[in-house]
């Protein structure tokens, strides 16, 4: 049955048989585009897909060359093929095909088929000359002083983009696809002899094994890459628009996935603590470094944990707060109609009410929910004594801080909330334990041996010292920290 | 499979003597005695746990047997430290907690850690009984210059009787002595783990017993000296701040139950005929 499949979907002796059976492979497709000439006598096509390829370079780098050969002593289709195939230099990117549903799939990626009457098979040569957008600053990951270049939706330029930042031999990009449907190009990434090669290989087992019919974000890919099961709070795989942070990861040891139509590529593995790293801190001065990521600690336990703590500490807890806060908080409160734990629940949905409007919404409305939070529904319920004050200032204070971690947001966004749960029906009782239940959630989750909370559970003294601080560029000289140093020695099964 | 470190086993061991430290209290006025029972203890338990440990495995049915028997003694014992966690809670904040509800809660939520493997409970632990130790230094400093060198009550006679008092009380609530030799067996260095836990136990419990004297007195025959002890500590966020020590207190406790949720649920497999076999 699979003979007689590709028995149909083969290349045929003649240019309109080809071409009817290309026709048909792809029902008609209003975009495919078909155009046949005669040289020195011999019968030619030449297929392509509307959009994907670019009419420019179709013409100077295939279609003016095979005019020129005109002139040309091959007379026959069989050295006329060869001629083309193999002994003219049309362009580099150049794939011999028998099969017009691989040659379909080459087309679909910007490829232009030749087919010459009398051969069995289709020349396919890479004209890519899709829409697509240029490079631009990274939306997500800003920076001062570090590289403007982000990713864009384009497979080829990522890679471009970050082999032009890696000219070493040893920088390996696999190409790999996912997705029935879609087939999506993947590229796997990793410097030879600096990865893990048992890493490597799981992550191709694992890409090439995938069911999905559709691969249309990087995120769809995660799940099939993490290593845990059951409900994650944290991803052992992480992403970035930044092809510096790439190639900075890649340095480590660390293999990249680089998806087609995703400006994120996936690092595989990360660590909880890179959420506290930017690109900023290669070029500031190192005691600056320790102050900022102090800063995004104490960010990321203000944004997490500080509603929940505030609420335990008001209803079960007072004796923690001093009795000036006590009274003022006291005198606040008597003129809410709600307990203020109901209060911190209602004032931060709204937060993320707010958030998730600001990210859906059209650019140009923008500055009206800034209005509209932050003056009518802030001012006016301060004023008309649905919420206090000080809660305000608490939610006003979380709120900025979880703009610290991008990295982090979504776990931010539900802990928070989990947090401000759990204080405010089992006050300190129930802080520590879901302290202890996310605690040994992030502990049990890890890629390839590698924790994701290393390098401080385990401990790692040498992986440790980079947590505040960074090294200097003469210390890396020295040495260069490779994620395989923070794999557990004596490490665990589940 | 790949075996636990010393760190991991003695971590995951110390969270029981962490979460008993916060209710621990001598069993007679002479602190020398009392240190030197724990302290004998901790050694009488290293070494029950090096004997058994170089038992040879049991098969079949014998062994079936075996592991019924101490999943069934984890269970027990996880019962049991569940159920004297809460009542102390209870005692320490009677307004805010009822025992059914916190033991629930407890339950539901050592179950979880249990769920997440053992991966994760001794890494956590290992977390877990850093921060104890550094908020119990931080505490016994606060109420260091309260010391009094005379309310060790040296001189107080009956050291017999307090010293076999005192062993007997450390060995009947010794219920990670199983669970050590269960850890031992996929520790990468067993014998160190245990040395490295029976060190940790034992200068922990001296540690906080000379504090909670020196300072209280003979408050500290009370129950929950540490608590009280905490209230007597200069530094204002513990002094203050009851509940700083229920945080930690919470956390080394669930920790502990979770290590013998996953001990209970490895000999039910082990009854199951799914254990893993050790190599060689």
């Amino acid at each position: 049955m699979a003979e007689k499949k590709n028995d149909r979907y083969a290349v045929a002796g003649t240019v309109n048989e080809t071409l009817d059976r290309l026709k048909k492979l792809l029902g008609g497709s209003a975009d495919l585009n078909t155009a046949d000439a005669e040289i020195n006598g011999v019968r030619c096509a030449v297929a392509t897909i509307e959009g994907m390829a670019s009419a420019q370079l179709l013409s100077e780098l295939v279609l003016r060359p095979m005019a020129e050969l005109a002139g040309s002593e091959e007379q026959t289709p069989q050295s006329l093929f060869s001629l083309i195939s193999e002994r003219s230099l049309l362009t580099a990117d150049r794939t011999l095909t028998s099969s017009l549903e691989q040659a379909a799939e080459l087309m679909f990626s910007g490829f232009a088929a030749v087919f010459v009457e009398g051969s069995q098979q289709a020349v396919l040569f890479g004209v890519q000359g899709y829409e697509k957008k240029a490079v631009n600053e990274p939306t997500g990951e800003h920076n001062v002083m570090g590289s403007q270049e982000g990713f864009t939706e384009v497979l080829r330029t990522n890679i471009s983009l970050v082999r032009r930042r890696m000219k070493t031999p040893s920088l390996r990009l696999e190409q790999l696809r996912a997705g029935s449907r879609t087939g999506t190009d993947i590229c796997l990434a990793y410097l030879a002899g600096r990865a893990d090669s048992a890493l490597v290989t799981e992550l191709k087992r694992r890409i090439k094994g995938l069911e999905l019919d559709t691969v249309l974000t990087s995120g769809m890919l995660k799940p099939y890459l993490e290593d845990g099961e059951g409900v994650r709070l944290f991803s052992e795989i992480g992403s970035t628009e930044r092809p510096d942070v790439v190639c900075a990861r890649l340095n480590e040891g660390r293999a990249v996935l680089l998806i087609d139509g995703s400006p994120f590529a996936l690092i595989c593995p990360s660590l909880f603590v890179e959420s506290f790293r930017t690109v900023d801190d290669a070029c500031s001065k190192p005691y600056f470094v320790l102050l900022m990521r102090v800063v995004r600690f104490i960010a990321f336990f203000f944004a997490v944990m500080f509603p929940g703590i505030y609420v335990a500490a008001a209803n079960f807890h007072p004796e923690a707060l001093s009795l000036k806060l006590l009274l003022n908080l006291a005198a606040s409160e008597s003129s809410t109609p709600y307990s203020l734990f109901v209060e911190m629940l209602i004032i931060t949905v709204l937060l993320e009410l707010m958030k998730e409007a600001s990210v859906r919404m059209p650019k140009a409305v923008g500055s009206a929910i800034s209005i509209a939070g932050g003056l009518v529904i802030g001012d006016a319920a301060v004023k008309s004594g649905i919420i206090s004050s000080p809660l305000l200032i608490i939610v006003g204070l979380t709120a900025t801080a979880s703009f610290v971690i991008p990295g982090l947001s979504q776990q931010t966004s539900v802990l928070r909330l989990v947090y401000i749960l759990a204080g405010g029906t089992s006050g300190f009782f129930g802080i520590a334990v879901v302290s202890a239940m996310i605690m040994c959630n992030a502990a049990a989750t890890g890629m390839g041996g590698i924790p994701y909370t290393a390098p401080l559970l385990p401990f790692s003294r040498k992986g440790a010292a980079d947590i505040l601080s960074r090294r200097s560029p003469k210390a890396l000289e020295q040495s260069h920290t490779v994620i395989s140093e923070l794999s557990e020695r004596e490490g665990v099964s589940r | 499979m790949k075996p636990l470190t010393m760190y991991q086993t003695a971590a995951l061991m110390l969270c029981f003597t962490a979460a008993h430290i916060f209710t621990l209290r001598p069993e007679g006025a002479n602190l020398v005695v009392c240190i030197g029972a724990e302290t004998a203890a901790a050694g009488i338990v290293f070494v029950i746990a090096i004997i058994i440990n170089s038992l040879p495995a049991l098969h079949g049915w014998a062994g079936k047997a075996v592991s019924a028997l101490a999943g069934t003694f984890f269970l027990a014992a996880f019962l049991f430290i569940l159920i004297g966690y809460c009542e102390e809670v209870q005692f320490s904040f009677p307004e805010f907690y009822s025992l059914p509800m916190t033991a629930a809660v407890l339950a539901a939520a050592t179950v979880y850690c249990a769920s997440m493997g053992l991966s994760g409970c001794v890494r956590s632990a290992c977390a877990a009984v850093v921060m104890t130790v550094i908020v119990l230094a931080v505490m016994s400093g606060g109420a260091a210059s309260g010391f009094d060198p005379d309310r060790l009550n040296l001189a107080v006679s009956d050291r017999e009787g307090q010293f076999t008092r005192q062993l007997i009380s450390a060995l009947a609530r010794s219920w990670e002595l199983p669970l050590l030799v269960l850890l031992m067996r996929r520790t990468g260095r067993p014998v160190r783990a245990a040395a490295l836990y029976a060190l940790g136990r034992a200068a922990l419990t001296a540690g906080i017993l000379t504090v909670c004297a020196g300072v209280l007195g003979s408050v500290g025959q009370e129950r929950q000296p540490v608590m009280m002890l905490a209230s007597f500590a200069k530094t204002v966020i513990v002094e203050r701040f009851d509940a700083l020590m229920l945080l930690f207190w919470t956390l080394c406790t669930l920790l502990a139950g979770a290590g013998l949720l996953w001990a209970a649920w490895h000999c039910l497999q082990g009854v199951m005929g799914k254990a893993e076999r050790r190599k060689a």
